[in-house]
């Protein structure tokens, strides 16, 4: 648990775990813009305890470059570096997946394809790539069927990798998403049941040649108008995910705590969902300060207290976590970017007295 | 030109040679520096290998490969597979498969991959030079080459689309676990990509 004021670097620390699991941050896309200012480079260094033993991790930019270190040695190939530090994260703009538009409910399944199957990240990079490629054919004019096939013929191939990806992934979701939510919601009416789909495939199961020659029909189909408008307009790209609270939809229905509560519900799932497959990725809580009534927040400490996994919370102010689970938490608060509070023991012995803050907290718990 | 060359030679090489990529003004400047220690016909002699490089080099009218002769060495050549011809990307692509010294035919140089990213449609490639050949009649067999990339995908694509209404075999380089590579070593990519690619036995 990492607290302390705003703007003293609690989110940077959480950042630099990120970084390390995605080698992306969830603040600016911008290398140059980690960089702080006046410094040459930039570096996170680590220790994972994890599933594949005790590995260092260190990333480093200079300049535009960047450095990957695993164990002293650069990694063979990115996949092994992911095989390390799987992370999920949660952000209070993650209600956004429920409220907002289907390219944020697009942009959070495929980060939780990705954790779930990390060779989905080439096939996400090469359909975005042969979907720039055809827009740019349809754009310069010259797009006859004899060019766009070719572009076709991967963007259907690509595309139903993407779909299946998806549909599987969000498969192996649905179950963990209704025990979790009910979970945190409680008894408090909205406990019903969550519904999870693809706008584009059923609740059927395709298997990969299929949807290939139903995205290659709806394809050619669509090309007289795509090439009229100059756009791709069939394909996953164009997809959405479909959430449902009691039968209704949720970015129309669900109030702001029930949205919450279904974005945690669903970040929660995750992790249940890599639990069968033997892995326990990190969680990453970034502000949870305000976001749950105190029973809801009671009950989700308490599911997070029953996981296996490490889990990381900012806030501004610990009491609003009410009690964490003795022994098993971790309190350190952040001033100035520095880090103050115990040193990490290992699970079993009892962690020192909190610094600051939490002792007092008010009980949330029912 | 000249005046600024006189003021400072120095700066002027390092300048020139710090265009070649990946040379760097610190490598520049230690390549100079090395110049300047060596015999003068040392500097005389690269200069001049730089330049018949440009002058010499030119491309096969056939294999459209960079050549200092036309035809090219390969396409001379009696003993090679007439019928048999691998296309590949880059004219450093040929030099890779030579070595491999397992491709006993010719080749065709595409000189890219098709992107229209990059404004490069078929018609910036030497795919018609690539048709001619065909129509000629003496292949049988075409090997494409190209990168296992979404543009050499959809360049291999594109290919195999005009080239198999005219009566000739189109098959593509196998992708997927590095030889010396144990399987249990090999990255997921490449797993699965020779899974895609696996054989009938």
């Amino acid at each position: 648990m990492l607290h302390g004021d705003n703007a003293q670097g609690k989110t940077n620390l959480l950042e630099a775990v990120w970084l390390l699991a995605t080698l992306r941050s969830f603040r600016d896309s911008r290398p140059s813009r980690w960089v702080r200012q006046g410094a040459a480079g930039a570096f996170v260094r680590a220790t994972a305890v994890g599933h594949t033993g005790t590995r260092r991790l260190e990333w480093r930019l200079s300049g535009r470059q960047r450095s990957l270190r695993l164990d002293g040695g650069a990694p063979s190939s990115l996949a092994d570096w992911f095989e390390v530090v799987r992370a999920v994260l949660f952000q209070p703009e993650h209600v956004g997946i429920i409220k907002g538009g289907p390219d944020e409910r697009r942009a959070w399944l495929d980060r939780a394809v990705f954790t779930a199957r990390p060779r989905y990240l080439d096939v996400a990079r090469d359909y975005r790539r042969a979907l720039r490629q055809k827009a740019a054919l349809l754009r310069d004019g010259r797009a006859r069927d004899a060019a766009l096939a070719p572009w076709n013929a991967r963007l259907a191939d690509l595309g139903a990798r993407v779909m299946l990806g998806r549909h599987q992934v969000l498969t192996e979701l649905l179950e963990p998403v209704r025990e979790m939510h009910t979970a945190i919601a409680g008894g408090s009416g909205d406990a019903g049941k969550v519904a999870l789909r693809m706008s584009s495939l059923g609740g059927e199961e395709e298997g990969l040649t299929a949807v290939r020659e139903r995205l290659a029909r709806a394809l050619a189909e669509a090309q007289a108008e795509e090439i009229r408008r100059g756009r791709v307009l069939v394909g996953p790209h164009r997809d959405d995910v479909r959430i449902g609270l009691e039968g209704r939809s949720a970015r129309l229905y669900a109030s702001q705590g029930q949205a919450r509560t279904l974005v945690l519900a669903l970040k929660l799932a995750e992790l249940v969902a890599a639990r069968a497959r033997g892995e326990a990725p990190m969680l990453l809580v970034d502000d949870l300060t305000s976001e749950l009534d105190q029973g809801r927040m009671g009950r989700f400490i308490e599911v997070l207290s029953g996981l296996d996994n490490q889990v990381w919370v900012t806030t501004t102010d610990p009491r609003w976590l009410g009690p964490l689970p003795d022994g098993e938490t971790v309190r350190w608060r952040l001033r100035g970017g520095a880090v103050f509070g115990e040193t990490v023991r290992p699970a079993g012995e009892s962690a020192s007295k909190p610094l600051s803050a939490a002792s007092d907290p008010v009980d949330p718990t029912p | 030109m000249s005046d600024f060359r006189s003021r400072d030679p120095l700066r002027h090489a390092v300048t020139q040679l710090s265009r070649f990529p990946g040379i760097g003004e610190r490598t520049a400047t230690r390549l100079a520096y090395w110049l300047l220690r060596q015999p003068p016909e040392v500097a005389a002699e690269i200069a001049d290998g730089i330049q018949q490089l440009r002058v010499d080099m030119g491309h096969c009218a056939t294999c459209c490969n960079v050549s200092g002769s036309d035809p090219c060495p390969i396409c001379r050549d009696p003993d090679r597979d007439t019928g048999l011809v691998c296309v590949v990307e880059r004219p450093q692509d040929v030099g890779a498969i030579e070595n491999s010294g397992a491709h006993r035919g010719r080749y065709h140089v595409l000189d890219g991959a098709i992107s229209p990213l990059d404004g490069v449609g078929p018609d910036e490639l030497r795919i018609r030079e690539l048709l001619a050949r065909v129509g000629s009649g003496e292949i049988q067999e075409i090997v494409v080459a190209t990168d296992p990339d979404v543009e050499g995908d959809a360049t291999a694509l594109y290919l195999a689309q005009v080239l198999k209404p005219l009566g000739v075999r189109v098959t593509r380089l196998a992708h997927g676990i590095a030889v010396g590579t144990e399987i249990e070593y090999a990255d997921r990519s490449s797993v699965a990509r020779a899974l895609e690619n696996r054989r009938e036995m």
